[in-house]
């Protein structure tokens, strides 16, 4: 049986980061600095769920990218949306 | 429907999928045309609720105020929690440790209710408050997001169960995983959706 070293690192960065947004939630009125790095940690969880959990890394390239894009669309509009 | 060969071996790790010169698809075609259907209508409902809120920027600086982030945290770390050991328990499948998976998927359903318990615990007291879908736009679209995401962890529930139920009984011994597959994609779909809603609705006002 393989260890899952990988899976469970991944888990841990996941938490943390959910962790530090929360963190950002409750200390902090949003400035534009934290609806970045907000997004950003955003785009960072998605890509790191459907990298590591849905096995999309060796996916079929097409819906790797659907997926990837989604994935980056959305984050960024919040960056966008930041600056109107 | 279509699936790929690689599916069709029930022992296939992680490192043979990746070497092979087929595309691998993880789990149904179909189900991968619902998960996508299903991201569609939640990208509409994200879209939705951030064109709203440029319009309506007070109502929901006041609005975000009567809501739990440590409530929205705990329900992420748990959905993230639930999807990490369905990924563990789709691993110890195809390593044949049958009893060991269903073990996994039974924790991804304990986390799984974690969140039920905190979002209904978040629902009543907002209620207790007053607040309903009715009260303003910005809680009209808080309850339909929440209640939509909230319907689809209860069916991928469902389907966890169900696939807990099949591991105990040696359904996928020997047999094609691409009913598991589908199932832990759907579980991870609605996972990934959380982690958009979670900052949108509690963290960036």
């Amino acid at each position: 049986m393989k260890p899952f070293g990988k899976m469970e690192y991944c888990w841990w960065t996941l938490i943390g980061i959910t962790l530090f947004n929360t963190f950002l939630g409750e200390q902090f009125s949003s400035s534009a600095l934290v609806s970045i790095l907000v997004a950003l940690t955003v785009m960072f969880k998605g890509l790191m769920i459907i990298d590591h959990f849905m096995e999309l890394r060796h996916a079929h390239r097409y819906l790797r990218l659907m997926m990837r894009a989604y994935l980056i669309f959305f984050p960024s509009l919040i960056i966008v949306t930041t600056f109107l | 429907m279509a699936n790929t060969g690689s599916n069709q071996v029930p022992t296939a790790d992680v490192a043979s999928v990746a070497s092979s010169p087929r595309p691998y698809l993880p789990g149904d075609l179909a189900m991968w045309f619902f998960i996508l259907a299903e991201l569609t209508v939640f990208a509409i409902f994200i879209i939705g609720f951030a064109v709203t809120r440029q319009l309506y920027p007070d109502m929901f600086q006041q609005g975000q105020t009567y809501l739990h982030p440590v409530a929205g945290g705990i329900n992420t770390i748990a959905l993230i929690s639930s999807s990490c050991l369905v990924a563990l328990s789709l691993n110890a499948i195809k390593h044949s440790r049958q009893n060991y998976a269903a073990a996994l998927l039974g924790g991804a359903l304990l986390t799984a209710s974690v969140y039920l318990a905190v979002k209904s615990w978040e629902y009543n007291e907002l209620i207790q408050q007053g607040f309903g879908l009715s009260t303003n736009t910005y809680f009209t679209l808080y309850f339909f997001i929440t209640a939509f995401h909230f319907m689809h962890v209860i069916l991928g529930m469902i389907i966890l169960g169900s696939m807990a139920f099949k591991t105990t009984k040696g359904a996928y011994q020997g047999k094609s995983l691409s009913g598991f597959e589908s199932g832990a994609c759907y579980w991870h779909m609605v996972d990934l959706v959380w982690i958009i809603i979670f900052p949108l609705l509690y963290v960036i006002n």
